[in-house]
């Protein structure tokens, strides 16, 4: 007679894991689409059976736990190629709007108006007592100057745009460290109470992954699934704390302080917030530099000849150009005022070209459109470089994502069968259930 | 390898996005019809056509000034030809006046030869775009000035050497000077001279008419010189030309696109687009539970 209790009991317990089967599966095909999500399974097991000749004691199953099914290896492998994803992907947008900015080969780009503003004073020195010649000289030269202006102008921007986006990134940052360390909290306290932290360690994950897209850095978790994040030796989060981050100027360099219990100074080594940080501090300084020597070569080169010369009024020791960077550079004052101030004549004789023909030749300085040519193609390399690597990181990115999805990712197909497996479990047990019922009322029909 | 649906949808929508990627590259190739429209789509290529267009640029700068030269030395050769023209008659005055046979009428011939000294002085005198061609650097200022009232000549030459650039570092000089063409200002006072002694009544000196024989001829060979030196422009006009030809078919090769080979590569991505297309529709339709009924 207890036997058939104990039947009941067992199939009561299949009905049991059969619902848990069916609650994981349908956690499952919910968080199909959620990013970072990763497959569960119920592991069952039997339960420990005393078996004798008098029958069973104790049969059934049991749910022995729901685990993950997770390999670490790529998921550290994707933190780490979506840190290079996004450092070269803003190194590629920075490059490529500086690009944009030269805006060569091109019929408007300061290599073809350096070459008219040579060409004009080819002109001047064949007429060099024309005055309509003159003005064609001071047109191309101002095109010329406005074009270094308006470079260097959009670079001092486009620095001011960086800053902006650092303060953006940075914000983001810190929302991430703080969520961070609020899941750290619930993963620990879940992790006490005995239960599983599955989907906190998702969550965590996830947001590892927007973290190292910003930021490189490093990562080791506790057994509760807690994580401990430090960047450049700076730990940042652990457990329950969680740092914060600022901005800083020293020396006009942009730095990033994470405010903690001290104030330590973040050094990283690599994606977005990196990659913007060294285009403020390096990258654009270095490109104005560029174009403010470019800028200077050509004013000291042109206003050298310029000054030996005498214009058409007789003075001489005149300049051309005024100012001492792509800032600044102008056609000077004087000439705008007084056509008959550009030097074309080196003994005074309206005729005589020499000085017009001698600024012409500075067409072909090393120092103005060698060093031009050379510094828009390092533009270019650059730009072409940091677009292959991201395009090539990317690639390993999903391949990556791919692999993980191999693992991790639910396959409705296996889903629904294994909704099916549960489906028939449930049926049989009731069914067995059903059975031992009427088996019990056989039994006490013989009583009545 | 377990292949979920995610896997597939995102490989899909990848590969869609390269594939899109590539037409639109395509098309950009097309409408501009370069194959280089910023440095890093090749920054070796672009480099090579920023170069070949600066050439470009100077060779065709050189172009204009050798058209330039060539306009101001064939107003020089001109100029030199009516003067030579008006020496001749100059002489056939001279040959008249000498010929002792003759008791000529020394005034006529001597206002004939005053009309001859003012044309000489007018083609000296000679601009082109506003310059006096003979006056070496001072183009504003004229190297003869004749009073016809007092009969004085004066002079102000300027021996100034005017270059044009013609290639890189190549300057060629484009103009002549009196003293180089004519010897300086003596043929002019020889004339004058001549004149001077007509009016008088004299019969010019001997002397004077073989100086004037001598300064003939050597006028006629430095007129020669004229013409050399527009064959030598002649010559380098070609060859610029030529060069230019030349740089332009090495730009069009590294910078033009190949249209006929865009519109193939275009028919391709889209084609390729296309099954990509129909395709997703149907990788994403079907799962097992299309079979779960």
């Amino acid at each position: 007679m207890s036997g058939l209790f104990g039947i009941i009991e067992s199939a009561k317990k299949a009905i049991n894991s059969s619902r848990v089967g069916m609650e994981v599966t349908s956690h499952n095909v919910s968080n199909v689409n959620t990013p970072g999500y990763t497959r569960q399974r119920v592991e069952l097991s039997s339960t420990d059976v005393l078996t004798s000749k008098n029958g069973m004691v104790n049969a059934g199953v049991r749910v022995s736990g729901i685990k993950q099914i997770r390999d670490e290896f790529i998921e550290s492998e994707i933190r780490r190629v979506a840190n290079l994803v996004g450092g070269y992907s803003v190194a590629r947008e920075i490059l490529g709007r500086i690009e944009a900015l030269v805006n060569e080969p091109s019929d408007v780009g300061i290599g073809q108006l350096l070459q008219n503003f040579f060409n004009a004073f080819d002109d001047l020195a064949k007429n060099p007592e024309d005055r309509a010649v003159r003005v064609t000289v001071v047109q191309t030269g101002r095109a010329l100057a406005q074009r270094f202006n308006d470079i260097f102008q959009s670079l001092l921007g486009m620095k001011k745009d960086v800053l902006y986006e650092i303060e953006a990134k940075l914000k983001n940052l810190n929302e991430i460290i703080t969520e961070l360390g609020k899941l750290n909290k619930s993963a620990i306290n879940l992790y006490n109470s005995g239960a599983e932290t599955n989907d906190v360690r998702d969550k965590i994950n996830q947001k590892l992954k927007e973290l190292s897209k910003l930021i490189d850095i490093v990562v080791s978790f506790d057994q509760s699934g807690a994580v401990k994040v430090s960047i450049g030796g700076v730990t940042v989060v652990d457990k329950d704390f969680s740092a914060s981050f600022k901005l800083k100027f020293v020396d006009g360099q942009a730095k990033i302080f994470a405010e903690g219990q001290t104030s330590e100074e973040v050094k990283p080594t690599f994606g977005e917030i990196f990659t913007l940080q060294n285009s403020f501090n390096e990258l654009i300084p270095e490109m104005v530099q560029k174009f403010d020597q470019l800028a200077l070569n050509l004013i000291n080169k042109v206003n050298e000849i310029h000054r030996i010369g005498y214009g058409l009024d007789g003075t001489t020791r005149n300049d051309f150009f005024a100012g001492t960077g792509a800032g600044s550079i102008q056609v000077s004052r004087g000439i705008l005022e007084n056509l008959n101030k550009i030097s074309a004549s080196i003994n005074g004789d309206a005729g005589n070209n020499e000085i017009a023909l001698g600024i012409a030749s500075l067409k072909n300085d090393d120092k103005i459109t060698g060093f031009y040519n050379s510094t828009v193609s390092d533009i270019g390399l650059r730009s072409r470089m940091s677009s292959d690597n991201e395009n090539l990181q990317q690639m390993i990115l999903n391949q990556l994502e791919a692999q993980r999805d191999a693992v991790s990712g639910v396959s409705i197909d296996e889903e629904m069968m294994n909704m099916i497996k549960f489906q028939k479990m449930f049926e049989a047990s009731a069914k067995l259930i059903q059975t031992v019922n009427e088996m019990i009322d056989a039994v006490l029909a013989i009583v009545r | 390898m377990r292949v979920t649906e995610l896997t597939v949808i995102k490989n899909l929508i990848d590969n869609i996005n390269k594939t899109r990627e590539r037409v639109n590259e395509i098309q950009l190739k097309i409408a501009t019809g370069k194959n280089i429209n910023t440095i890093s789509d090749d920054p070796y290529v672009a480099n090579s056509v920023m170069n070949l267009k600066s050439l470009i640029s100077k060779n065709e700068q050189f172009q204009k000034n050798i058209d330039d030269a060539i306009d101001i030395l064939t107003a020089t050769s001109e100029a030199v030809d009516n003067f030579i023209s008006t020496l001749i008659d100059v002489k056939s005055l001279l040959v008249e006046v000498s010929n002792p046979a003759r008791e000529p009428d020394y005034q006529t011939y001597a206002s004939r030869l005053h009309e001859l000294f003012k044309q000489m002085i007018d083609i000296v005198n000679t601009k082109f775009k506003e310059k006096y061609i003979f006056n070496g650097t001072k183009t504003n200022v004229k190297p003869f000035q004749y009073s016809e009232r007092t009969g004085v000549l004066s002079s102000d030459l300027s021996d100034g050497v005017i270059k044009f650039e013609v290639n890189d570092g190549v300057y060629e000089k484009v103009n002549f000077t009196v003293n180089e063409l004519l010897g300086g200002r003596e043929i002019f006072d020889v004339v004058l001279q001549i004149k001077n002694s007509l009016e008088n009544g004299i019969r010019p000196d001997d002397s004077l008419v073989s100086r004037f024989n001598d300064l003939f001829d050597f006028i006629v060979s430095q007129a020669s010189n004229v013409g050399a030196l527009m064959n030598r422009f002649s010559i380098l006009q070609k060859q610029i030309e030529k060069q230019n030809v030349v740089l332009k078919g090495l730009l069009s090769i590294k910078q033009d696109t190949d249209m006929a080979q865009q519109a193939i590569n275009l028919q391709k991505e889209q084609i390729i687009l296309e099954s990509a297309y129909t395709l997703a529709g149907k990788i994403i339709q079907k799962t097992i539970v299309d079979y779960l009924r």
